[in-house]
Protein backbone atom coordinates (compact mmCIF):
# COMPACT_ATOMS: atom_id res chain seq x y z
CA UNK A 1 0.00 0.00 0.00
CA UNK A 2 1.67 3.61 -1.37
CA UNK A 3 1.63 5.70 2.21
CA UNK A 4 -0.09 8.84 1.62
CA UNK A 5 1.90 10.67 4.34
CA UNK A 6 5.59 9.29 4.86
CA UNK A 7 7.69 11.15 7.34
CA UNK A 8 11.35 10.21 6.96
CA UNK A 9 13.73 10.89 9.77
CA UNK A 10 12.25 14.20 11.00
CA UNK A 11 14.43 15.98 13.26
CA UNK A 12 12.94 19.58 15.52
CA UNK A 13 14.71 21.61 17.57
CA UNK A 14 13.15 25.05 19.69
CA UNK A 15 15.81 26.90 19.96
CA UNK A 16 18.84 24.59 21.08
CA UNK A 17 16.44 22.06 22.49
CA UNK A 18 15.31 18.73 20.53
CA UNK A 19 11.75 18.09 20.70
CA UNK A 20 11.55 15.16 17.84
CA UNK A 21 14.50 13.17 17.60
CA UNK A 22 14.50 11.84 13.94
CA UNK A 23 10.59 10.52 13.39
CA UNK A 24 10.30 7.64 10.59
CA UNK A 25 6.64 6.98 10.17
CA UNK A 26 4.43 6.29 7.34
CA UNK A 27 0.62 6.70 7.29
CA UNK A 28 -1.99 4.97 4.96
CA UNK A 29 -4.87 6.88 3.18
CA UNK A 30 -8.53 5.91 4.45
CA UNK A 31 -6.88 5.21 7.41
CA UNK A 32 -6.98 6.58 10.98
CA UNK A 33 -3.06 6.88 12.29
CA UNK A 34 -3.60 7.80 15.91
CA UNK A 35 -0.44 8.98 17.77
CA UNK A 36 -0.09 8.27 21.84
CA UNK A 37 2.51 8.61 24.45
CA UNK A 38 2.80 11.00 27.75
CA UNK A 39 2.49 14.56 28.17
CA UNK A 40 5.60 15.92 26.54
CA UNK A 41 6.51 13.53 23.98
CA UNK A 42 6.25 15.62 21.18
CA UNK A 43 2.96 13.78 19.76
CA UNK A 44 1.43 17.44 19.07
CA UNK A 45 4.47 18.76 17.69
CA UNK A 46 4.89 15.97 15.34
CA UNK A 47 1.62 16.66 14.36
CA UNK A 48 1.53 20.55 13.75
CA UNK A 49 4.53 19.65 11.58
CA UNK A 50 2.40 18.19 8.68
CA UNK A 51 0.67 20.84 7.72
CA UNK A 52 3.63 23.40 8.82
CA UNK A 53 2.41 25.35 12.04
CA UNK A 54 5.50 25.62 13.07
CA UNK A 55 6.68 27.90 10.41
CA UNK A 56 4.51 30.59 12.40
CA UNK A 57 7.99 30.32 15.43
CA UNK A 58 11.40 31.44 14.12
CA UNK A 59 12.41 29.71 17.00
CA UNK A 60 11.45 25.96 15.08
CA UNK A 61 13.92 24.58 13.39
CA UNK A 62 12.55 21.46 11.12
CA UNK A 63 15.09 18.35 9.26
CA UNK A 64 14.07 15.69 7.72
CA UNK A 65 11.71 14.90 5.26
CA UNK A 66 7.49 14.89 5.28
CA UNK A 67 5.99 13.10 1.77
CA UNK A 68 2.58 14.52 0.93
CA UNK A 69 2.27 11.60 -1.98
CA UNK A 70 5.76 11.39 -2.82
CA UNK A 71 6.26 14.75 -2.42
CA UNK A 72 8.22 16.64 0.36
CA UNK A 73 6.43 19.24 1.98
CA UNK A 74 9.43 20.75 3.96
CA UNK A 75 11.11 21.50 0.86
CA UNK A 76 11.59 25.42 1.00
CA UNK A 77 10.11 25.78 -2.77
CA UNK A 78 7.07 24.72 -1.51
CA UNK A 79 3.93 27.21 -0.92
CA UNK A 80 3.17 26.51 2.85
CA UNK A 81 -0.71 28.10 1.81
CA UNK A 82 -1.53 25.56 -0.58
CA UNK A 83 -0.25 22.71 1.69
CA UNK A 84 -2.16 23.59 4.45
CA UNK A 85 -5.28 23.66 1.87
CA UNK A 86 -4.86 20.11 1.27
CA UNK A 87 -3.90 19.01 5.16
CA UNK A 88 -6.72 20.16 7.64
CA UNK A 89 -6.58 20.37 10.83
CA UNK A 90 -8.82 20.07 14.12
CA UNK A 91 -7.54 22.08 17.30
CA UNK A 92 -7.93 20.78 21.06
CA UNK A 93 -10.08 23.74 21.98
CA UNK A 94 -12.82 24.27 19.44
CA UNK A 95 -12.17 27.39 18.01
CA UNK A 96 -14.96 28.72 15.70
CA UNK A 97 -14.56 32.30 14.51
CA UNK A 98 -16.66 35.17 16.39
CA UNK A 99 -18.66 34.50 12.99
CA UNK A 100 -22.25 33.24 12.19
CA UNK A 101 -22.42 29.40 11.50
CA UNK A 102 -22.40 29.75 7.79
CA UNK A 103 -19.65 32.29 7.76
CA UNK A 104 -17.24 29.83 9.66
CA UNK A 105 -17.51 27.05 7.18
CA UNK A 106 -17.67 29.40 4.14
CA UNK A 107 -14.43 31.23 5.59
CA UNK A 108 -12.06 28.55 4.20
CA UNK A 109 -14.03 28.00 0.56
CA UNK A 110 -14.26 32.32 0.28
CA UNK A 111 -10.14 32.66 1.19
CA UNK A 112 -9.67 30.10 -1.83
CA UNK A 113 -11.49 32.03 -4.30
CA UNK A 114 -15.17 30.99 -4.04
CA UNK A 115 -17.75 34.27 -3.75
CA UNK A 116 -20.40 32.68 -6.04
CA UNK A 117 -23.68 32.74 -3.24
CA UNK A 118 -25.37 29.65 -4.37
CA UNK A 119 -22.24 27.19 -4.79
CA UNK A 120 -21.39 28.34 -1.35
CA UNK A 121 -24.66 27.72 0.30
CA UNK A 122 -24.39 23.97 -1.30
CA UNK A 123 -20.43 23.40 -0.55
CA UNK A 124 -21.14 24.78 3.23
CA UNK A 125 -24.43 22.51 3.76
CA UNK A 126 -22.50 19.56 2.24
CA UNK A 127 -20.01 20.08 4.72
CA UNK A 128 -22.59 20.41 7.70
CA UNK A 129 -24.24 17.29 6.37
CA UNK A 130 -20.88 15.59 6.21
CA UNK A 131 -19.81 16.74 10.13
CA UNK A 132 -23.37 15.80 10.90
CA UNK A 133 -24.60 18.72 12.27
CA UNK A 134 -26.70 19.97 9.52
CA UNK A 135 -30.10 18.46 11.33
CA UNK A 136 -28.93 20.52 14.28
CA UNK A 137 -28.51 24.23 12.65
CA UNK A 138 -29.88 24.37 9.16
CA UNK A 139 -32.46 26.54 10.50
CA UNK A 140 -30.09 29.09 12.09
CA UNK A 141 -26.78 29.73 10.09
CA UNK A 142 -27.17 33.09 10.85
CA UNK A 143 -26.58 32.40 14.50
CA UNK A 144 -23.18 32.90 16.10
CA UNK A 145 -21.09 30.08 16.16
CA UNK A 146 -20.16 31.05 19.54
CA UNK A 147 -23.87 30.24 21.22
CA UNK A 148 -23.43 26.46 19.82
CA UNK A 149 -22.46 23.94 22.65
CA UNK A 150 -18.73 22.75 22.86
CA UNK A 151 -19.47 19.70 21.04
CA UNK A 152 -21.17 21.42 18.26
CA UNK A 153 -18.59 23.82 18.27
CA UNK A 154 -15.89 20.92 17.41
CA UNK A 155 -18.15 19.57 14.71
CA UNK A 156 -18.25 22.60 13.05
CA UNK A 157 -14.85 23.13 13.19
CA UNK A 158 -14.54 19.61 11.98
CA UNK A 159 -16.72 20.95 9.12
CA UNK A 160 -15.31 24.37 8.57
CA UNK A 161 -12.07 22.10 7.88
CA UNK A 162 -13.25 19.56 5.33
CA UNK A 163 -15.65 22.32 3.42
CA UNK A 164 -12.00 23.10 1.42
CA UNK A 165 -11.77 19.56 0.61
CA UNK A 166 -8.23 18.35 2.20
CA UNK A 167 -6.60 15.26 1.31
CA UNK A 168 -5.40 14.54 5.36
CA UNK A 169 -7.07 15.89 8.61
CA UNK A 170 -5.23 16.61 11.48
CA UNK A 171 -6.66 16.31 15.03
CA UNK A 172 -5.08 17.24 18.03
CA UNK A 173 -6.70 15.73 20.84
CA UNK A 174 -10.23 16.31 19.20
CA UNK A 175 -12.13 15.62 22.36
CA UNK A 176 -10.14 16.64 25.21
CA UNK A 177 -12.77 19.19 26.32
CA UNK A 178 -15.89 17.72 25.44
CA UNK A 179 -17.99 15.25 27.66
CA UNK A 180 -18.37 11.70 26.47
CA UNK A 181 -22.07 12.05 24.35
CA UNK A 182 -20.30 14.61 22.54
CA UNK A 183 -16.98 12.93 22.19
CA UNK A 184 -19.11 9.47 20.92
CA UNK A 185 -20.55 11.71 18.20
CA UNK A 186 -17.23 13.22 17.30
CA UNK A 187 -15.82 9.27 16.92
CA UNK A 188 -18.54 8.41 14.54
CA UNK A 189 -18.02 10.97 12.22
CA UNK A 190 -14.11 10.34 12.42
CA UNK A 191 -14.81 6.64 11.30
CA UNK A 192 -16.95 8.02 8.48
CA UNK A 193 -14.64 10.31 7.35
CA UNK A 194 -12.01 7.63 7.14
CA UNK A 195 -13.42 6.75 4.01
CA UNK A 196 -12.45 10.04 2.39
CA UNK A 197 -9.34 11.38 4.63
CA UNK A 198 -6.00 10.24 5.72
CA UNK A 199 -6.69 11.14 9.05
CA UNK A 200 -4.12 11.25 12.09
CA UNK A 201 -5.31 12.06 15.09
CA UNK A 202 -3.75 12.58 19.21
CA UNK A 203 -4.91 11.53 21.80
CA UNK A 204 -4.49 11.24 25.41
CA UNK A 205 -7.44 8.62 25.90
CA UNK A 206 -6.31 5.44 24.84
CA UNK A 207 -9.70 3.76 24.98
CA UNK A 208 -10.11 6.47 22.47
CA UNK A 209 -7.53 5.25 20.14
CA UNK A 210 -8.62 1.67 20.29
CA UNK A 211 -11.90 2.78 18.82
CA UNK A 212 -11.15 4.58 16.30
CA UNK A 213 -7.75 4.08 15.21
CA UNK A 214 -6.43 1.68 12.60
CA UNK A 215 -2.78 1.85 13.47
CA UNK A 216 -1.00 3.12 16.41
CA UNK A 217 2.48 5.27 16.99
CA UNK A 218 3.45 5.31 20.22
CA UNK A 219 5.87 8.20 21.19
CA UNK A 220 8.11 8.72 24.23
CA UNK A 221 10.45 11.98 25.12
CA UNK A 222 10.89 12.92 21.21
CA UNK A 223 11.34 9.16 20.00
CA UNK A 224 9.07 6.94 18.02
CA UNK A 225 9.19 3.32 20.04
CA UNK A 226 6.41 1.29 18.37
CA UNK A 227 3.93 1.69 15.27
CA UNK A 228 1.96 -1.06 14.46
CA UNK A 229 -1.86 -2.03 14.04
CA UNK A 230 -3.83 -0.60 16.92
CA UNK A 231 -4.73 -3.86 18.02
CA UNK A 232 -0.85 -5.23 17.99
CA UNK A 233 0.22 -1.96 19.99
CA UNK A 234 -2.30 -2.67 22.53
CA UNK A 235 -2.48 -6.49 23.05
CA UNK A 236 0.74 -7.53 21.60
CA UNK A 237 3.73 -4.36 21.86
CA UNK A 238 6.96 -5.45 20.75
CA UNK A 239 8.80 -2.93 23.32
CA UNK A 240 8.88 -2.78 27.04
CA UNK A 241 8.35 0.92 26.96
CA UNK A 242 5.28 0.52 25.37
CA UNK A 243 3.69 -2.37 27.43
CA UNK A 244 4.19 -0.19 30.46
CA UNK A 245 2.68 2.99 28.51
CA UNK A 246 -0.39 0.90 27.63
CA UNK A 247 -0.91 -0.73 31.04
CA UNK A 248 -1.10 2.24 32.64
CA UNK A 249 2.68 1.16 34.76
CA UNK A 250 3.69 4.69 34.07
CA UNK A 251 2.16 7.96 31.90
CA UNK B 1 -7.93 48.12 66.54
CA UNK B 2 -8.11 45.04 64.65
CA UNK B 3 -10.80 44.36 61.67
CA UNK B 4 -12.91 41.28 61.39
CA UNK B 5 -12.62 39.85 57.68
CA UNK B 6 -15.85 40.57 57.52
CA UNK B 7 -15.74 44.21 58.48
CA UNK B 8 -12.54 44.95 56.07
CA UNK B 9 -14.73 43.46 53.51
CA UNK B 10 -17.77 45.80 53.94
CA UNK B 11 -15.38 48.13 54.72
CA UNK B 12 -13.89 48.13 51.05
CA UNK B 13 -17.50 47.83 49.69
CA UNK B 14 -18.13 50.84 51.12
CA UNK B 15 -15.04 52.91 50.01
CA UNK B 16 -15.41 51.76 46.37
CA UNK B 17 -19.13 52.56 46.66
CA UNK B 18 -18.23 56.02 47.34
CA UNK B 19 -15.54 56.27 45.14
CA UNK B 20 -17.97 55.31 42.20
CA UNK B 21 -21.25 57.66 43.30
CA UNK B 22 -18.65 60.36 43.47
CA UNK B 23 -17.50 60.35 40.22
CA UNK B 24 -20.84 60.34 39.06
CA UNK B 25 -21.75 63.78 41.14
CA UNK B 26 -19.34 65.69 39.71
CA UNK B 27 -20.31 64.54 36.22
CA UNK B 28 -23.79 65.59 36.87
CA UNK B 29 -22.72 68.54 38.96
CA UNK B 30 -20.24 69.92 35.36
CA UNK B 31 -23.74 69.11 33.46
CA UNK B 32 -26.13 71.00 36.11
CA UNK B 33 -23.73 74.01 36.23
CA UNK B 34 -23.13 74.19 32.46
CA UNK B 35 -27.19 73.78 31.97
CA UNK B 36 -27.94 76.23 34.54
CA UNK B 37 -25.21 79.23 33.88
CA UNK B 38 -26.05 78.66 29.97
CA UNK B 39 -29.94 78.75 30.66
CA UNK B 40 -29.68 82.07 31.49
CA UNK B 41 -28.38 83.42 28.17
CA UNK B 42 -31.43 82.78 26.72
CA UNK B 43 -33.47 85.68 28.50
CA UNK B 44 -31.58 87.44 25.87
CA UNK B 45 -31.31 85.34 22.58
CA UNK B 46 -33.64 82.68 21.61
CA UNK B 47 -33.75 79.47 21.18
CA UNK B 48 -33.71 79.37 17.74
CA UNK B 49 -30.76 82.08 16.94
CA UNK B 50 -28.75 80.08 19.68
CA UNK B 51 -29.07 76.63 17.61
CA UNK B 52 -29.46 77.27 14.00
CA UNK B 53 -28.10 81.39 13.41
CA UNK B 54 -25.59 81.18 11.57
CA UNK B 55 -23.55 84.18 12.70
CA UNK B 56 -21.08 84.10 16.13
CA UNK B 57 -20.24 87.33 17.08
CA UNK B 58 -21.26 88.00 20.53
CA UNK B 59 -18.90 91.73 20.48
CA UNK B 60 -20.26 93.43 17.56
CA UNK B 61 -20.36 96.85 17.80
CA UNK B 62 -23.79 96.89 16.29
CA UNK B 63 -26.19 94.08 17.31
CA UNK B 64 -24.10 90.99 18.72
CA UNK B 65 -25.19 87.82 17.31
CA UNK B 66 -25.37 83.84 19.00
CA UNK B 67 -25.23 81.60 16.23
CA UNK B 68 -23.56 78.35 17.38
CA UNK B 69 -23.64 76.44 13.97
CA UNK B 70 -20.08 78.21 12.54
CA UNK B 71 -18.80 76.75 15.88
CA UNK B 72 -20.22 73.33 15.91
CA UNK B 73 -19.28 73.34 12.26
CA UNK B 74 -15.93 73.86 12.64
CA UNK B 75 -15.80 71.31 15.67
CA UNK B 76 -17.28 68.92 13.60
CA UNK B 77 -15.14 69.76 10.62
CA UNK B 78 -12.00 69.87 12.34
CA UNK B 79 -12.74 66.90 13.78
CA UNK B 80 -13.95 64.77 11.00
CA UNK B 81 -10.83 65.63 8.96
CA UNK B 82 -8.70 64.27 11.99
CA UNK B 83 -10.60 61.01 12.35
CA UNK B 84 -10.19 60.44 8.82
CA UNK B 85 -5.97 60.45 9.04
CA UNK B 86 -6.06 59.19 12.45
CA UNK B 87 -8.20 55.89 12.22
CA UNK B 88 -6.73 54.36 8.74
CA UNK B 89 -3.15 55.05 9.99
CA UNK B 90 -4.07 54.34 14.06
CA UNK B 91 -5.48 50.94 13.12
CA UNK B 92 -3.00 50.26 10.70
CA UNK B 93 -0.47 51.14 12.82
CA UNK B 94 -1.56 48.86 15.71
CA UNK B 95 -1.65 46.12 13.20
CA UNK B 96 1.75 46.23 12.70
CA UNK B 97 2.69 46.16 15.96
CA UNK B 98 0.62 43.81 17.11
CA UNK B 99 1.24 41.40 14.00
CA UNK B 100 4.03 42.29 12.23
CA UNK B 101 6.85 44.18 13.58
CA UNK B 102 9.93 42.36 14.58
CA UNK B 103 10.98 43.09 18.54
CA UNK B 104 13.59 45.46 17.99
CA UNK B 105 11.75 47.93 15.72
CA UNK B 106 8.69 46.94 18.41
CA UNK B 107 10.94 48.46 21.34
CA UNK B 108 11.96 51.36 19.45
CA UNK B 109 8.24 52.37 18.40
CA UNK B 110 6.51 51.58 21.38
CA UNK B 111 8.35 54.11 23.36
CA UNK B 112 8.12 56.87 20.69
CA UNK B 113 4.32 56.48 20.42
CA UNK B 114 4.33 56.63 24.02
CA UNK B 115 5.91 59.63 24.24
CA UNK B 116 4.17 61.18 21.48
CA UNK B 117 1.06 61.40 23.99
CA UNK B 118 3.16 63.20 26.90
CA UNK B 119 3.73 66.09 23.91
CA UNK B 120 2.01 69.47 25.63
CA UNK B 121 -1.11 70.63 23.05
CA UNK B 122 0.84 74.27 23.68
CA UNK B 123 3.97 72.41 21.88
CA UNK B 124 2.27 70.40 19.14
CA UNK B 125 0.12 73.79 18.44
CA UNK B 126 3.53 75.73 18.14
CA UNK B 127 4.73 73.09 15.84
CA UNK B 128 1.70 73.25 13.72
CA UNK B 129 2.32 76.99 13.22
CA UNK B 130 5.62 77.25 12.26
CA UNK B 131 5.96 73.77 10.45
CA UNK B 132 2.65 72.42 9.23
CA UNK B 133 1.29 75.65 8.30
CA UNK B 134 4.02 76.47 5.95
CA UNK B 135 3.98 73.36 4.44
CA UNK B 136 0.03 73.21 3.83
CA UNK B 137 0.22 76.58 1.98
CA UNK B 138 3.56 75.55 0.15
CA UNK B 139 1.56 72.57 -1.07
CA UNK B 140 -2.14 74.01 -1.80
CA UNK B 141 -1.04 77.15 -3.11
CA UNK B 142 -2.46 79.03 0.13
CA UNK B 143 -1.26 82.80 1.65
CA UNK B 144 -1.78 80.77 4.92
CA UNK B 145 -2.16 77.60 5.84
CA UNK B 146 -3.42 78.48 9.18
CA UNK B 147 -6.92 76.98 8.94
CA UNK B 148 -9.30 74.11 9.34
CA UNK B 149 -6.87 71.33 7.71
CA UNK B 150 -3.96 72.73 9.69
CA UNK B 151 -6.08 72.06 12.73
CA UNK B 152 -7.10 68.06 11.28
CA UNK B 153 -3.71 66.96 10.81
CA UNK B 154 -2.24 68.19 14.44
CA UNK B 155 -5.36 66.79 15.97
CA UNK B 156 -5.05 63.37 13.88
CA UNK B 157 -1.16 63.31 15.69
CA UNK B 158 -2.63 64.16 19.16
CA UNK B 159 -5.17 61.61 18.42
CA UNK B 160 -3.00 58.86 17.24
CA UNK B 161 -1.31 57.57 20.37
CA UNK B 162 -4.81 56.94 21.95
CA UNK B 163 -5.49 55.00 19.16
CA UNK B 164 -3.12 53.00 18.40
CA UNK B 165 -2.27 52.19 21.94
CA UNK B 166 -6.20 50.96 22.48
CA UNK B 167 -6.28 49.08 19.47
CA UNK B 168 -3.00 47.32 19.68
CA UNK B 169 -4.18 45.87 22.89
CA UNK B 170 -7.55 44.61 21.11
CA UNK B 171 -5.79 42.91 18.75
CA UNK B 172 -3.12 41.07 21.13
CA UNK B 173 -6.55 40.24 23.22
CA UNK B 174 -7.85 38.32 19.91
CA UNK B 175 -6.86 34.70 21.30
CA UNK B 176 -4.04 33.19 18.72
CA UNK B 177 -6.59 30.10 18.19
CA UNK B 178 -8.39 31.82 15.52
CA UNK B 179 -5.30 32.90 14.15
CA UNK B 180 -4.36 29.54 14.18
CA UNK B 181 -7.51 28.10 12.61
CA UNK B 182 -7.21 30.90 9.52
CA UNK B 183 -3.70 29.55 9.15
CA UNK B 184 -5.07 26.01 8.87
CA UNK B 185 -7.10 26.76 6.36
CA UNK B 186 -4.42 27.86 3.85
CA UNK B 187 -5.26 31.90 4.58
CA UNK B 188 -2.14 33.83 4.87
CA UNK B 189 -1.26 36.93 7.30
CA UNK B 190 -2.39 39.64 5.57
CA UNK B 191 -6.12 37.67 5.08
CA UNK B 192 -6.18 36.56 9.02
CA UNK B 193 -5.40 39.92 9.80
CA UNK B 194 -8.23 41.16 7.63
CA UNK B 195 -11.13 38.86 7.85
CA UNK B 196 -10.35 37.56 11.16
CA UNK B 197 -7.85 39.31 13.89
CA UNK B 198 -9.91 42.86 13.36
CA UNK B 199 -13.09 42.01 12.93
CA UNK B 200 -12.81 39.88 16.24
CA UNK B 201 -10.94 42.65 17.74
CA UNK B 202 -13.73 45.35 16.61
CA UNK B 203 -15.04 46.22 19.64
CA UNK B 204 -11.74 46.85 20.87
CA UNK B 205 -11.18 48.76 17.86
CA UNK B 206 -14.16 51.04 17.84
CA UNK B 207 -13.98 51.91 21.92
CA UNK B 208 -9.91 53.30 20.45
CA UNK B 209 -11.35 55.30 17.68
CA UNK B 210 -14.52 56.36 20.22
CA UNK B 211 -11.33 57.62 22.82
CA UNK B 212 -9.91 59.31 19.99
CA UNK B 213 -12.95 60.92 18.58
CA UNK B 214 -13.03 62.20 22.06
CA UNK B 215 -9.23 63.38 22.90
CA UNK B 216 -9.85 65.50 19.24
CA UNK B 217 -12.80 66.93 20.16
CA UNK B 218 -11.60 68.32 23.13
CA UNK B 219 -8.95 69.21 22.28
CA UNK B 220 -8.71 73.24 22.92
CA UNK B 221 -5.09 74.59 22.70
CA UNK B 222 -3.67 73.61 19.64
CA UNK B 223 -6.96 74.39 17.39
CA UNK B 224 -6.92 77.90 19.37
CA UNK B 225 -3.22 78.44 17.80
CA UNK B 226 -3.22 77.03 14.82
CA UNK B 227 -6.42 76.68 13.01
CA UNK B 228 -6.79 80.05 12.29
CA UNK B 229 -9.63 81.23 14.62
CA UNK B 230 -11.73 82.90 12.83
CA UNK B 231 -15.70 82.86 13.81
CA UNK B 232 -17.28 82.75 10.30
CA UNK B 233 -18.70 79.67 8.79
CA UNK B 234 -16.32 77.51 7.79
CA UNK B 235 -16.41 77.21 3.77
CA UNK B 236 -13.95 74.06 3.57
CA UNK B 237 -11.01 72.83 4.77
CA UNK B 238 -9.05 75.46 3.90
CA UNK B 239 -10.90 78.31 5.99
CA UNK B 240 -9.66 79.31 9.36
CA UNK B 241 -11.96 78.38 11.72
CA UNK B 242 -12.48 78.74 15.57
CA UNK B 243 -14.10 75.61 17.25
CA UNK B 244 -16.45 75.70 20.32
CA UNK B 245 -13.71 74.62 22.63
CA UNK B 246 -11.46 77.34 21.37
CA UNK B 247 -14.33 80.20 21.27
CA UNK B 248 -14.56 79.17 25.14
CA UNK B 249 -11.22 79.63 25.96
CA UNK B 250 -10.64 83.07 23.88
CA UNK B 251 -13.57 84.53 24.54
CA UNK B 252 -14.42 83.41 28.88
CA UNK B 253 -11.56 85.34 29.62
CA UNK B 254 -12.74 88.91 27.92
CA UNK B 255 -15.76 88.85 28.78
CA UNK B 256 -17.73 90.26 31.83
CA UNK B 257 -19.31 87.94 34.22
CA UNK B 258 -22.96 88.15 34.14
CA UNK B 259 -22.97 88.98 30.68
CA UNK B 260 -25.31 87.44 27.89
CA UNK B 261 -22.03 86.83 26.24
CA UNK B 262 -20.64 85.29 29.20
CA UNK B 263 -23.67 82.81 29.98
CA UNK B 264 -23.80 81.82 26.29
CA UNK B 265 -19.99 80.53 26.55
CA UNK B 266 -21.64 78.13 29.36
CA UNK B 267 -24.30 77.39 26.76
CA UNK B 268 -21.41 76.69 23.98
CA UNK B 269 -19.94 73.95 26.63
CA UNK B 270 -23.37 72.47 27.56
CA UNK B 271 -23.62 71.76 23.70
CA UNK B 272 -19.97 70.03 23.32
CA UNK B 273 -20.67 68.30 26.59
CA UNK B 274 -23.97 66.88 25.23
CA UNK B 275 -22.08 66.19 21.73
CA UNK B 276 -18.99 64.17 23.84
CA UNK B 277 -21.80 62.21 25.98
CA UNK B 278 -23.51 60.92 22.37
CA UNK B 279 -20.74 60.42 21.02
CA UNK B 280 -19.78 57.90 23.99
CA UNK B 281 -23.31 56.53 24.40
CA UNK B 282 -23.30 55.59 20.50
CA UNK B 283 -20.17 54.12 20.85
CA UNK B 284 -20.73 51.98 24.11
CA UNK B 285 -23.91 50.64 21.36
CA UNK B 286 -21.88 49.39 18.79
CA UNK B 287 -19.44 48.03 20.73
CA UNK B 288 -21.68 45.61 22.85
CA UNK B 289 -23.08 44.49 19.28
CA UNK B 290 -20.06 43.53 18.07
CA UNK B 291 -18.76 42.45 21.38
CA UNK B 292 -18.34 38.25 21.50
CA UNK B 293 -18.27 35.62 23.93
CA UNK B 294 -15.00 33.37 24.30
Amino acid sequence: MQAKLKIQNLHLHFGKKEILKGISLEMPDNAITALIGPSGCGKSTLLRSINRMHDLNPNAHLSGQIMLDGKNILGKTQDVTSIRRRVGMVFQKPNPFPKSIFENVAYGLKINGEHHPQRLREQVEKALRESFLWEEVHDQLDKSALELSGGQQQRLCIARAIAVEPEVLLMDEPCSALDPISTDKIEQLMLRLRERFCIVIVTHNMQQAQRVADFTAFMYLGDLIEHNRTSDIFNNPQQELTRNYVSGIFG
Amino acid sequence: MRLTAHQSDRLAALVFQWAGWLSVVVLFGIFAMLVWNGAKAFTDISLAEFFFGTVWNPAAFGEARYGILPLVASTLLVTTGAMLMAVPLGIGTAAYLAEVAPPRVYNALKPAIELLAGVPSVAIGFIGITVVAPAIAKIFGLSNGLNALNGSVLLAVMALPTIITVAEDAIRAVPQSFREASFALGANRPVTLWRVTLPAAMSGILAAVMLGLGRALGETMTVLMAAGNASAFPSGFFAPVRTMTAAIAIELGETAQGTTHYFSLFAVGAVLFGISLLVNILSEKIARRFRYKI
